[in-house]
C-alpha cells in the first residue's frame, strides 16, 4: 500500500484551499474524523464547490471512495466526471469490481456498476463478475439483482440454468438460487406445461435429497401456481409419499394442506358433501398435527387454517 | 425439551444514555463511516427517544436548523451538509421535523414537486437524479406525500401498480420485479400499499405465513429463508404482520426475549446477541419491542414508523390500526 502523502505536501494541489466540515449544532449523532479523512474531505469539498472537471478530481474521488465507499455524493460527482474527463472504461470496471468484492453490501457501488454498464453498453464482464460476488456470498441480494438486470437487459438467458445447477449442488438450500431459477423460467417466456413438468421432476429430486429444504418446497408451490393440481398426479403422489414416509417433515405436511385446500375449493358447491367433509377432516387433522407437534411456534396460524377449513362446510 | 429462560430486563436508561452519550463522543472511529446518512441516524435516535418518552433530552431548535440546512433548492434533503439530495434523507428529514414539531417550517409544495420529479412512467420511483429504482423509494414517496398532505402530487395508481409488479408467487415482495422476496422490501411494499389504501393487493394469509416462517428456533427473525436472524427484522417482519393483523402468527414472547438478548450491557442493541451495538439496531430493537406491546415503550405505527401519538396529533389517519390489534 502506498504511503499516504498529506494533501498540503502535494505539489499538484497547491492551488486549492480545503473547506472544512460544518457539522451543525451538537447533534444527537455527530461524527468523528481522523486527520486523513478530514483532509481528503476538505479537498473534495473544495473541488465540489468549484465543480472542477479534471483528472485530478477523478483521482480525488477515488481517494474519497477508498475512505468511505458509502458516501453517495462522491459517487454522483464521479459519474459527472466520467462524462467529461478522459478515462479507461476497463479501469473503471476493475475499480468497481474490486470495491464490490470488498464491500458487497454497499448500495452505491452496485448502482455505479450498473451505471457504467449502461454508459458503455458493455455487459461482457457482468456474468463473470456477479459469479465472483455470488461465490463469495451465495445470497448477496445486490449481486443477484444486478445479475437479473443484466440478463434481462442484454438477453443473456442461455447458460443460466447450468450456472444455477452448480450453485444448487453446492448449497441446495440457497433461496436466492431458487428464486433466480424461477426468474429465469418465468420472465424469459411463459412457463409451458412441458417446462412445468420438467421442473417438477427436477424439484422433486432435489427435495428427495433434502426434505426440509423450504426453498425447494416453495419453488414447487410457485410452479403449481395458477394450475389445476389434478393435472399433476406426480406432485400429489410425491407429497402423499413424503407425508407417509417422513411424517415429521413439516414442509411436506404444509404442502399437503395446500393440495387439500385446492381440492376442497374445487368441490365446493358441487353437492358432494361427504367427499367434501372427508377432505376437510383430513386437512384439519394435518393442521392439528402441525399446531401441536411439527410447527408449534406457528400454532395460531394452523388453528386459523382449521377455522378457514371449517367455514367450507357451512 | 425445557430450557431455563433467564428473564432479561430492558435496559431503558442505559439505551437512552447510549443514544445521547454516544452522540457526544467525537473520538469514535466508526462514526465517520456513516456521515453521509447522518439524517437517518438522527431519525433513528430521536424516534427511539420519543418512544422512551425522553425526546426532550435533545435541544430542538439547533436540530431543526441543522435539518433545514440540508435542504436543497429542488426540495430534496441530503444525508448531511455538503451532500446531494436523495429521497432516503428527504423522508428522514421530514420525520425528524415531525418529531420536533416543526413540519410548519417546510415548503411542502417544493418537496411534493421533488418527489413527483422522481416518479417514472412505470410508476416506480428513483432515489435521486441518477435513477436507481427500488421499492424502498416507492414506500418513501408515498409516505412523504401523505405526511405533508400532498398525495395528489404523485400518480398513486401507477405507484401501486409498480409495487404489485414486485410481488412474487409466495406473496412477498422484492426490490424490483423478479427480485427475491425479502422482508425489508416487504415492509416497504406492505407499508406503501397500506398508506396508499391498496392493501387488497396483499394476500394477507399467504404473506402472513411467509412472514411467520421468518421466525427461527431461537425466537429471532430472518429476512429470507435459510438466513440468520437479525434484530432489524423485528421491525420489517413485525410491522408487516401488524398491518395485516397477523402478529399473533409468530411467538411474540420468544421474539421479545431474543431482542432483549441482543442488548449490550453498556447500552444499545446489536444485530444479534454478543455483537457490537449500533444506532440502527438500537432503534429497530426498540421499535420491535414497541410493536410487541412491551411495557413502558410508547406505541409506534407500523406503516409510518413514527409514534402513534405523534401521527394522531398530525391527524394522519391510520386505518390499519385497531384497538385489539394482534392480541392473544
Amino acid at each position: 500500500m502506498e504511503e499516504y502523502i498529506s494533501f498540503k505536501d502535494r505539489e499538484e494541489w497547491k492551488d486549492i484551499t480545503p473547506i472544512s466540515q460544518d457539522d451543525g449544532p451538537q447533534p444527537i449523532c455527530p461524527i468523528n474524523y481522523s486527520t486523513k479523512f478530514s483532509e481528503t474531505m476538505g479537498y473534495f469539498r473544495a473541488i465540489l464547490v468549484k465543480q472542477e472537471m479534471s483528472t485530478r478530481a477523478l483521482d480525488l474521488t477515488e481517494e474519497v471512495i477508498d475512505l468511505n465507499p458509502a458516501n453517495y455524493t462522491v459517487w454522483y460527482f464521479r459519474r459527472l466526471l466520467l462524462k467529461s474527463v478522459k478515462f479507461t472504461i476497463n479501469d473503471e470496471f476493475k475499480f468497481c469490481e474490486q470495491l464490490a468484492l470488498e464491500e458487497p453490501k454497499n448500495y452505491q457501488i452496485w448502482y455505479h456498476r450498473r451505471a457504467i454498464v449502461e454508459l458503455s453498453q458493455d455487459c461482457s464482464r457482468e456474468l463473470d463478475f456477479t459469479t465472483k460476488a455470488i461465490q463469495n456470498d451465495n445470497k448477496n441480494y445486490h449481486a443477484w439483482a444486478h445479475r437479473q438486470w443484466v440478463i434481462e437487459t442484454f438477453n443473456l438467458w442461455e447458460k443460466e440454468l447450468d450456472f444455477l445447477e452448480s450453485l444448487l449442488t453446492f448449497d441446495i438450500r440457497n433461496n436466492s438460487a431458487w428464486n433466480h431459477r424461477f426468474f429465469i423460467l418465468s420472465r424469459n417466456k411463459a412457463i409451458t406445461n412441458e417446462i412445468r413438468s420438467l421442473e417438477i421432476e427436477y424439484t422433486i429430486n432435489k427435495i428427495k435429497l433434502c426434505a426440509s429444504n423450504v426453498s425447494a418446497w416453495n419453488y414447487l408451490k410457485g410452479l403449481m401456481n395458477g394450475s389445476n393440481i389434478d393435472n399433476y398426479p406426480t406432485v400429489i403422489e410425491f407429497c402423499d409419499w413424503m407425508v407417509q414416509n417422513h411424517p415429521i417433515c413439516a414442509p411436506a405436511n404444509v404442502f399437503k394442506v395446500d393440495i387439500l385446500q385446492q381440492k376442497i375449493l374445487q368441490l365446493k358447491g358441487k353437492g358432494q358433501i361427504e367427499q367434501l367433509r372427508e377432505l376437510v377432516n383430513e386437512a384439519e387433522r394435518i393442521c392439528n398435527n402441525l399446531a401441536t407437534n411439527l410447527a408449534v411456534k406457528h400454532a395460531k396460524y394452523w388453528y386459523y387454517r382449521i377455522d378457514q377449513f371449517q367455514k367450507q362446510l357451512q | 425439551m425445557t430450557t431455563t429462560i433467564i428473564k432479561k430486563e430492558f435496559g431503558k436508561e442505559k439505551h437512552i444514555q447510549y443514544i445521547i452519550e454516544k452522540g457526544k463522543k467525537k473520538d469514535d472511529f466508526e462514526y465517520w463511516a456513516i456521515e453521509q446518512q447522518h439524517m437517518s441516524g438522527v431519525y433513528w435516535g430521536l424516534t427511539a427517544l420519543y418512544l422512551l418518552n425522553r425526546i426532550h433530552e435533545v435541544e430542538f431548535q439547533p436540530m431543526i436548523s441543522y435539518v433545514l440546512q440540508c435542504q436543497h433548492p429542488n426540495g430534496g434533503f441530503s444525508g448531511n451538509v455538503d451532500h446531494d439530495p436523495h429521497i432516503l434523507y428527504t423522508l428522514s428529514a421530514i420525520q425528524v421535523l415531525a418529531l420536533l414539531d416543526a413540519l410548519d417550517r417546510l415548503d411542502k409544495q417544493k418537496i411534493a414537486n421533488y418527489i413527483a420529479s422522481l416518479q417514472q412512467p412505470d410508476g416506480s420511483f428513483a432515489g435521486d437524479q441518477w435513477g436507481e429504482i427500488d421499492t424502498r423509494f416507492s414506500y418513501i414517496a408515498i409516505s412523504i406525500v401523505t405526511l405533508i398532505g400532498k398525495r395528489e402530487a404523485i400518480n398513486m395508481q401507477k405507484a401501486v401498480e409498480f409495487i404489485v409488479g414486485c410481488r412474487n408467487f409466495d406473496g412477498s415482495f422484492g426490490c424490483i420485479p423478479g427480485a427475491e422476496s425479502h422482508a425489508g422490501q416487504t415492509f416497504c411494499c406492505v407499508g406503501a400499499l397500506a398508506i396508499a389504501g391498496a392493501l387488497e393487493h396483499v394476500d394477507h394469509d399467504l404473506l402472513g405465513w411467509w412472514l411467520a416462517e421468518r421466525q427461527v428456533p431461537c425466537g429471532g427473525l430472518n429476512g429470507r429463508p435459510e438466513k440468520l436472524p437479525d434484530v432489524c427484522y423485528s421491525w420489517w417482519v413485525v410491522s408487516s404482520l401488524s398491518i395485516m393483523h397477523r402478529l399473533h402468527w409468530i411467538d411474540k414472547q420468544k421474539l421479545a426475549h431474543w431482542i432483549l438478548e441482543c442488548q449490550d450491557e453498556d447500552g444499545g442493541i446489536a444485530d444479534r446477541p454478543g455483537d457490537m451495538p449500533d444506532i440502527f439496531h438500537t432503534f429497530f430493537g426498540i421499535a420491535g419491542l414497541s410493536l410487541l406491546g412491551y411495557e413502558n415503550i410508547d406505541s409506534i405505527d407500523p406503516a409510518f414508523a413514527l409514534p402513534v401519538s405523534l401521527l394522531n396529533k398530525l391527524s394522519i389517519p391510520l386505518p390499519w390500526a385497531n384497538n385489539n390489534n394482534n392480541n392473544n
